[in-house]
């Protein structure tokens, strides 16, 4: 169902800033990675410049097309599902509108609907997304990156400010994402997620890849800590 | 296409770059005493009016070429006026025509109709100007950039109407004419030299130049500039920004009416025609095209708009066209104008720091570390956060926090990203209101406070983002926080100086260099900026210095150095907040811990005991 | 009573209702991109101009029309390329100011040339002969504004809220990073505006046209107008810039017949410094929370 998510030699700049350089992996369907490092690492730079939000030099592929020269929306219309740090749901309209207009104009549908996936949401249909809890908006995001039918899913920092009830959900989530076969990249700050994932883990540090571990290996909370402390 | 036009605009940049370079040479070349004297604003605006003297002794008082000198001249009293409105405090204006034409018919109808002396109708002119600045600044301080703009246009239309209703007063169409100077109230007293209104005209234009630079300069012209760049980082240094605002638009206006009457003078007969919204574009665009901010700018700017359009004179509407299209490419291609260059003069570093005598900075710095007995005394308790909470939408940012920080203390706030570590020190430094619960510093309530008035009581911050002033050097930085110092004892305040000049030096800012010291601080690198809004912090000599994130994105060495930096003005008296991911920086660095998690105290204590604990371990693990 | 009505009430719901068109088209351009077109008044004229220039130099009426309508898209695309997709939701508003004010003087301008700068009468619009309705002297195209602002406000409501092109033009204006996340493009968002609000363009120089002398300084005229209305009520809400408009009409109306003719501008503008004293985002506006 999904399709891989390559990336080779990427590099993103601001300016004279390098904020990740020569970053390459690749995420299959069905399979989950997760991005770890300190903040200023290059983990959401990489992520952006992935998403085509942040100009960025190096290949980007989905399944068969070449992301390089499509603009962020174009990029998403590919099929390059990305739930944004900080949520981004659209404040003054519904949950109902905030689904319906993430649904792709070709009509093609997901193979879970987005609410199968995330019943809590079912009741909350037509409030308004900005009156949401920071927990409830999480998964109105994730739920919206769904329902554009995408072929991977990126998650920038997913559990941000979430309680440890709500973390667990999430990882939930996760996991059946990658279950149902999309490709899953995740920007994370919590070990546990990777951890509870047992997925690849990509350790960043200073913009470059510096561990390539499974969540369950356990030197993993080590070389973290030596990567977080420079 | 974006390309192209992307390649344009830093070509063009490149270019400026590069005459700014040889400008720089060939005054380097020149001897000291030399070099100032052509700064001063003074000296080049003399140069100015040596030149339109000559051109005016040449082909004559009352010629074509004098003429149009004349109106470059009372041109250039306006457009400084836009440049001090819209170029030094940012507020963008569209009616600098509505002063002026209000202006022209103040001297207009005293002189023309009542006869008044010149010496009574200009400065009533620049009043009138004043006036209707300020009445337009007064509501539209407190608005963005939109709202200002709309209000002043509808100054514009408003003004034309009343120029025509009010024609008891102005004659409406018929207009007013003769406008000539009188030396007193006795009709008799007119001055017949042909010589008399230009070379007022060339003096007032001198007059402008130099106003314009030293408002610059002065206290409130630096404030203005820095609210302009930035108003948060403003904010934290304890200007407000209102009040630059209404004296911008009330200098700048004013300009304007002085302008307007000497254009009465020049032309001795004016009508409401002569004041089209067309002329409101016509400044704005001379000031946008010179560089807004810059000293030398609209000098440019009215020189080319003025002769420009004279060539064009055989074609009335292209040269209208000319002025939107320049508009257009301006905004898309060089929003900064030919002129890009908006820092002031201001004293070096050291200099403003008073430690010119270095050999005062190491006995103070041994003074205060000679005296460990200070430490161990109790101190004051200097903030007290109690009970805080504050919401955005449905979600807790901050969920019933409380702590005290004492005079000295250096405590770290920890906690993963979204546990509410910036909101609460948004909410001490007054960018938030709590929604409940109570700061108090040093015994005063501020919890209602503004940011800025927040920062006058004692509270000195830096941000994620370093909240520096793009468009003003490095020593006008350094000479706007020295100028808002907090009271202290002498001997915490070199303290502070002293550790604000090591943190120059640890950022790589040269304190030495006199010209990195007068350089813009755009051109300033990420790091380079975090330790120049340090030391502005620091300078002050606060009584609470919150600092947030200050080593994201430093390297190992000038985290060292910061750390040592931030140890020493504690040792000062200073009472200091640290956020920070860094874990293992904040350990070495703090003296005491809190954790954060979902807007609520998790855990609190002392720093090797950090890791012991269950609950921190529990919440936070892998986040290292 | 009666004269109130004839001289105040009903000129001035038929003018407002031409400022709430304008203001509702500043109200749909702000919803999406955040700018405010200062070029819209221009537009406006432009249409009807170009019809009667080309009518003079003897083109048919319904190609006359045709030419028009199509200077007017024209203008509007130039518009939305160069001067508002650079700047939609980008927080600086003096580039996009000076940006759309200089399309707006670039095309004051053009039209001057032609056109003369002098008053002109538009033949081909509705019928502006005065008739005797219920006691009171009205026209049929002084009576048609008002009815059409509120059918044009009431499709609008419904193409914001019922289609999905009108939902995504509003998830543009509340979050542009998330819009784009979802595949919603940025610069069809800007353009289907743009095109919005020519369309609306059109609808009002019709209409104005009709009921009044068509002058060179009527552009900068109803901006200002246009946008105390839209100010009034909500910067990006559309029934807030119908009852904005109306208001501003009745305001202005009555101060012209109260205090003289040229005192509507100025009653207008301490209409504004009230808004902007008491209500700063209006009506149906929200206040907007600061990011430190």
């Amino acid at each position: 169902m999904g399709s891989e998510l390559v990336v080779q030699n990427l590099t993103v700049r601001y300016g004279a800033v390098v904020a990740a350089e020569g970053v390459t992996f690749t995420v299959k369907p069905g399979e989950c990675v997760v991005l770890l490092g300190a903040n200023g690492a290059g983990k959401t730079s990489t992520l952006h410049g992935i998403g085509g939000l942040t100009p960025s030099v190096g290949r980007v592929r989905l399944g068969d097309v070449d992301l390089g020269h499509l603009s962020a929306s174009r990029r998403a219309r590919a099929g390059l599902g990305h739930v944004l740090e900080g949520r981004h749901v659209f404040p003054d309209m519904t949950v109902a509108e905030n689904l319906d207009v993430a649904r792709p104009r070709s009509g093609s549908k997901p193979p879970v609907e987005p609410l199968e996936l995330l019943p809590e949401l079912k009741e909350h249909l037509n409030r308004a997304a900005g009156r949401l809890s920071g927990g409830q908006q999480q998964m109105l995001a994730i739920a919206r990156a769904v329902a554009g039918a995408p072929q991977a899913i990126m998650l920038d920092e997913p559990t941000n400010g979430l309680a440890p009830k709500l973390v667990a959900r999430t990882t939930e989530i996760i996991a059946t994402l990658r279950d149902l076969g999309y490709a899953v990249l995740v920007v994370e700050q919590r070990l546990e997620v990777a951890q509870n994932l047992a997925a690849d883990v990509l350790v960043l540090r200073h913009g470059h890849i510096v561990h390539e571990v499974n969540g369950t290996d356990p030197e993993l909370p080590d070389l973290l800590h030596a990567a977080y402390l420079s | 296409m974006a390309r192209f036009q992307e390649n344009l605009r830093t070509g063009s940049y490149a270019v400026q770059d590069a005459v700014n370079r040889g400008l720089d040479r060939v005054l380097d070349r020149l001897p000291a005493p030399l070099r100032r004297v052509a700064v001063m604003p003074s000296v080049q605006g003399l140069a100015m009016v040596i030149a339109a003297l000559t051109i005016l002794v040449i082909s004559g008082p009352m010629s074509y070429p004098a003429y149009v000198v004349l109106l470059i001249c009372v041109y250039l009293v306006s457009v400084y006026g836009v440049n001090v409105t819209i170029g030094f405090s940012g507020v963008l204006s569209l009616g600098q025509g509505a002063a002026f034409a209000v202006g022209a018919y103040v001297a207009g109808i005293l002189a023309g109709t009542y006869m008044w002396p010149i010496w009574l109708t200009l400065p009533l002119a620049l009043l009138s100007g004043v006036a209707v600045g300020a009445l337009v600044g007064l509501p539209a301080g407190r608005l963005a950039a939109l709202g200002l703009a709309m209000l002043s246009l509808g100054t514009v239309l408003v003004v034309s109407d009343m120029l025509v209703a009010l024609d008891d007063l102005t004659r409406g169409h018929g207009g007013i004419s003769g406008i000539t100077p009188f030396l007193s109230f006795d009709p008799s007293s007119y001055v017949l030299w042909e010589w008399f209104v230009p070379l007022v005209i060339i003096g007032i234009a001198f007059l402008a130049f130099w106003f314009h630079a030293r408002y610059r300069t002065s206290r409130i012209g630096r404030a203005t500039a820095a609210v302009r760049d930035e108003s948060i980082g403003a904010s934290a240094l304890g200007i407000g920004g209102y009040a630059t605002k209404v004296a911008a638009f009330a200098v700048g206006s004013g300009m304007g009416g002085l302008a307007g009457a000497l254009f009465a003078y020049l032309s001795v007969y004016i009508s409401p025609d002569a004041f089209l919204p067309s002329l409101s574009i016509l400044f704005l665009v001379m000031a946008v095209l010179g560089g807004l901010g810059s000293q030398l700018g609209p000098l440019v700017g009215v020189i080319i708009l003025v002769i420009v359009p004279l060539m064009l004179a055989p074609y009335p509407h292209v040269n209208i066209i000319v002025y939107g299209v320049l508009l257009v490419l301006l905004m898309r291609l060089r929003p900064r104008g030919l002129f890009s260059r908006t820092a002031a003069a201001a004293d070096p570093v050291r200099a403003s720091l008073r430690l010119d005598d270095t050999a005062a900075g190491p006995e103070t710095a041994a003074s205060q570390t000679a005296e460990p007995a200070v430490a161990i005394a109790p101190k004051n308790v200097m903030l007290r956060v109690d009970d805080v909470r504050r919401s955005f939408g449905g979600v807790k940012a901050v969920d019933g926090v409380t702590l005290a920080l004492r005079e000295g203390e250096i405590l770290g706030l920890i906690g993963p990203n979204g546990s509410g570590k910036t909101t609460m020190l948004n909410l001490i430094g007054g960018y938030y209101r709590p929604s409940a619960g109570s700061v108090a510093l040093d015994g005063v309530d501020i919890s209602r406070a503004r940011p800025q008035e927040s920062a006058r009581r004692g509270i000195a911050r830096t941000f994620q983002t370093p909240k520096t002033f793009a468009g003003m050097s490095i020593d006008e930085h350094i000479e706007i926080a020295v100028q808002r110092q907090l009271d202290a004892s002498a001997e915490r305040v070199a303290a502070c100086r002293t550790a604000a000049l090591a943190l120059l030096e640890a950022g790589g800012l040269k304190p030495d260099d006199l010209k990195m010291g007068r350089r813009e601080s755009r051109f300033l690198g990420h790091g380079q900026l975090r330790f120049l809004e340090a030391a502005m912090a620091v300078a002050r000599c606060p009584k609470v210095l919150l600092l947030d994130e200050p080593a994201a994105g430093l390297s190992a060495s000038e985290i060292d150095a910061l750390e040592t930096i931030v140890k020493e003005v504690a040792r000062a008296g200073v009472a200091v907040i640290v956020v920070e991911h860094h874990l293992e920086m904040v350990s070495r660095l703090v003296d005491r811990i809190v954790v954060l998690d979902l807007g609520r105290v998790l855990w609190e204590g002392h720093p090797d005991d950090l890791h012991d604990a269950e609950a921190v371990r529990a919440a936070y693990m892998g986040t290292v | 009573m009666d004269q109130f009505i004839q001289s105040i009430l009903l000129p001035g719901l038929s003018q407002g209702a031409i400022y709430g068109l304008i203001a509702v088209a500043f109200a749909v351009l702000h919803l999406t991109t955040g700018v405010i077109n200062f070029g819209h008044g221009q537009l406006v004229v432009l249409a009807p101009i170009v019809i009667l220039l080309s009518a003079a130099a003897g083109v048919p009426v319904w190609l006359a029309f045709l030419f028009g309508f199509a200077a007017l898209l024209i203008a509007a695309l130039v518009t939305e390329v160069v001067a508002i997709r650079p700047f939609v939701q980008s927080g600086s508003a003096v580039s996009w100011i000076l940006s759309t004010f200089g399309v707006s003087i670039v095309l004051t301008e053009i039209l001057a040339i032609p056109a003369g700068g002098e008053a002109t009468y538009f033949p081909f619009g509705i019928p502006s002969t005065p008739f005797t309705f219920l006691g009171f002297r009205v026209s049929w195209a002084e009576l048609a504004t008002l009815p059409v602002l509120l059918l044009v406000a009431a499709a609008l409501l419904v193409f914001y809220r019922r289609t999905r092109v009108g939902r995504e033009l509003r998830a543009v204006g509340q979050d542009v990073r998330g819009a784009e996340a979802l595949g919603i493009s940025r610069a069809r968002a800007s353009q289907i505006t743009v095109l919005i609000s020519a369309v609306i363009a059109a609808i009002t120089g019709y209409l104005v046209a009709s009921s009044q002398i068509l002058m060179p300084n009527l552009g900068i005229f109803f901006l200002f107008y246009g946008f105390v209305a839209v100010s009034m009520g909500g910067m990006s809400s559309v029934p807030g810039a119908v009852i904005g408009g109306v208001v501003v009409g009745l305001v202005s109306q009555g101060a012209a017949v109260y205090i003289g003719p040229l005192y509507g501008n100025l009653a207008v503008f301490v209409l504004l410094v009230l808004v902007y004293v008491v209500r700063p985002h209006g009506i149906f506006g929200s206040r907007p929370v600061r990011e430190v």
